[in-house]
Parts: structure tokens; C-alpha cells; sequence
């Protein structure tokens, strides 16, 4: 599989004749298979800033995800200011590469959305789900747009928090570094499905 | 089918065709979540898979009966197994392990929308009855359960927040 980073331009088709406000200005060819093949975990990125309606489409996949309930218990933080992304790094166990990206997504739950109408479970379990739904949709559509991520769980979710000043009740899970790869991570080895996958009776 | 276009067109499915589904694409299904990302690379979780009539229809009794989860041909159940997640504790333990299965069970989604299957993530059980009516191992809880097949429903799109009100930039 080609580094998705170094894809050229070309390898999009343009659709500006069929350009709608909710629509992406170009519509990438890749498709679910081929990025889910071709995603890997970007820890090095370029200077290079990510253009607006990239950003924006990496948003609205992220706004596609399922949910429980379709109550969507969850909020997403665009970061830009270094020092902020700094102190994200600081609560992330110091993961220095956080802050090299143009770009940080942090996800956060918000549990009250789904607690709501499902209670505890919603607080607990769903919300958590939601938003990893949501980050997934995200990363799928940055390897379609030539873009890297790498998903950092906030070590120090209470830090994280601070650093971006959350409302009470929401908590920042997952720390999205959203950027152009200067990376080529070997692939991570995966089981065989016949180790994965149980047949039952 | 483009992954935005899957991400689009993918439905919670809740009635389904009493058609099986080829081999190929279940196997299509199942190659894409086990391609998902997991803490450390430590895949904690496991997929089971449900053919069998009396067990979907005990696992659709455990999910408040939601009955629709019997008549898929095929029910996929992710299980978080922590005990793989060990390395990172308790937070592997509680956390990752529950995020690497639902990672995969979102992969398994996408995928099977562009094959032209449809699921719906199914959430609300009793853990219990779910670890007993498939005969789980000790060790591992469901976290998500689909149930995969082709759709005899279209339903229309659920709405979503205006862009402004989901995202906050800084």
C-alpha cells in the first residue's frame, strides 16, 4: 500500500461543479477498505499547515458516526495554539509528538447527553462509545485526505481537561494529533483471524 | 463505494433479508476489524461470531429483546478481553481493552456498508445474559454486538449537530 501521505494531488477527483455547502470540495477515490488498510499511527509530521476544508471534512465524518441513542455524548476541540497543545503533550505522558502537529483534535465525553436517557450505562459505557465511533470516522477520513493521525488516550484526562478548559462533565478521551505525515511506520503485525475470530455454536 | 460515501450511507439497520451472506464479504468484514488501531498494538478483543438460531435469539433476549438482532444471519459480538491490555494496567484493563473492541466493531461497520451489508450497533444488554447465552470465556465482556446482514429496511438519516455546535476551536 502507498504511503497515503505522499499520494499525489491528482489522485483526487475534483467535483467543484457539484459543490454544495455540506459537500467536500474534493472527493477523494479511496475507498473503506483501502483506508482502513493504509491508516497507521503518525508520530512525526510536517510544518506544514492542513488546509480548511480538509479539517472541515475530517469534521463531518467525525459528525457521521453513530451513537448511542443517536444522542451523540460527545464534543470535539479543534487545537491550534501551541501552548495549549503543549500541555496536551505534558498530560499525555509527555508525548512530545503531540505538539508537532499543525492540528490537535481532542475528543471529549460528555456524559450528561447520554446519561440523560440511558442512565449510567449511557455515562459509562455509551459515551465512551460514541466518541471512539466518532474518532474513528475522523482518522478514516484524514487517510483519505492525505492526512495522518495517531490515536493518544490523555494519560492525565484531568490535565488534559484543564489545559483546554472543558465545562464540567465532559472529559477529554482521546487526543487526535491531526497533521501531514514525515513518517513511514513500518505496519504493525495483526493475529490471524483464526486466532480473532471464534466461531460459536 | 468511497469511505466517504460509506460513511454516509451507513445506517442502523434493524430488519433484515432472510438471505446468508457470501463468505467473501463476511470475510471482508472481519480482515477490516482486525486492521483497527489498539492501545500498544495489543488488539484486546476478541470477535465472536453467531450463526446458530437459538443462540441469536437468546443473545436478542439479553438485549432487551430487541428481536431484529435474531433475524440477521449472522450476530458479531465484541468482547473487550483486558487481560491482554494488562501491560497499561488498570486503565488498559478498564479503558483500552473497551476501546480497541469498539474500534473494531466500528471498523466492521464501515466495512460491511460498503460490501452492502448493513448492522446496527446494538448496546443496551445485560452483560450476563450475553456472556451466558454465548457461551463466552471467562475473562472477556461484550461491549458491542452486531448483527450483520443485508438490509430490508432503508432507513432515513438521523440528524446530527450543526458543525458550530459540536466542535469548539481554540
Amino acid at each position: 500500500m502507498p504511503r497515503t501521505g505522499r499520494r499525489p494531488e491528482s489522485r483526487y477527483v475534483c467535483s467543484s461543479l457539484l459543490s454544495q455547502v455540506a459537500r467536500l470540495q474534493c472527493q477523494p477515490v479511496m475507498n473503506v477498505l483501502e483506508a482502513i488498510a493504509a491508516r497507521q499511527s503518525i508520530r512525526v509530521y510536517q510544518a506544514r499547515d492542513i488546509e480548511p476544508e480538509k479539517l472541515e471534512a475530517v469534521l463531518r465524518a467525525a459528525n457521521q458516526a453513530p451513537s448511542a441513542g443517536n444522542l451523540q455524548a460527545y464534543h470535539i476541540y479543534v487545537v491550534r495554539h501551541q501552548a495549549t497543545k503543549e500541555a496536551l503533550a505534558a498530560a499525555a505522558a509527555n508525548q512530545k509528538f503531540l505538539a508537532t502537529a499543525p492540528v490537535v483534535l481532542v475528543f471529549a465525553t460528555d456524559g450528561a447527553r447520554s446519561a440523560a436517557k440511558f442512565g449510567a450505562r449511557g455515562e459509562q459505557v455509551y459515551a465512551v462509545q460514541d466518541t471512539c465511533a466518532a474518532v474513528c470516522n475522523a482518522m478514516l477520513a484524514a487517510v483519505e485526505l492525505g492526512l495522518g493521525t495517531c490515536w493518544v488516550d490523555a494519560v492525565d484526562e484531568q490535565a488534559a481537561s484543564q489545559a483546554l478548559g472543558l465545562p464540567p462533565g465532559q472529559r477529554a478521551a482521546v487526543l487526535l494529533p491531526l497533521g501531514y505525515p514525515a513518517e513511514t511506520p513500518p505496519r504493525t503485525p495483526r493475529r490471524p483471524l483464526s486466532e480473532l475470530v471464534s466461531y460459536c455454536p | 463505494m468511497t469511505l466517504w460515501e460509506a460513511i454516509r450511507a451507513r445506517r442502523s439497520v434493524r430488519a433484515y433479508q432472510d438471505r446468508d451472506i457470501e463468505p467473501k464479504k463476511l470475510e471482508a468484514v472481519l480482515e477490516a476489524a482486525n486492521l483497527a488501531p489498539s492501545a500498544g498494538n495489543l488488539q484486546a478483543y476478541e470477535i465472536h461470531l453467531i450463526r446458530d438460531a437459538k443462540t441469536k435469539r437468546a443473545l436478542a433476549a439479553a438485549s432487551l429483546d430487541q428481536q431484529f438482532v435474531a433475524q440477521a444471519p449472522v450476530v458479531l459480538i465484541f468482547c473487550a478481553h483486558p487481560s491482554r491490555s494488562a501491560k497499561y494496567g488498570s486503565r488498559g484493563a478498564q479503558l483500552y481493552s473497551v476501546q480497541d473492541a469498539t474500534i473494531a466493531a466500528a471498523y466492521a461497520q464501515l466495512a460491511a456498508t460498503a460490501e452492502g451489508l448493513a448492522t446496527c450497533w446494538v448496546g443496551a444488554f445485560d452483560d450476563e445474559a450475553v456472556i451466558r447465552a454465548a457461551q463466552l470465556p471467562a475473562g472477556q465482556r461484550p461491549v458491542a454486538i452486531l448483527p450483520l446482514g443485508y438490509p430490508a429496511e432503508q432507513p432515513a438519516p438521523t440528524p446530527r449537530r450543526a458543525l458550530a455546535d459540536l466542535v469548539h476551536r481554540h
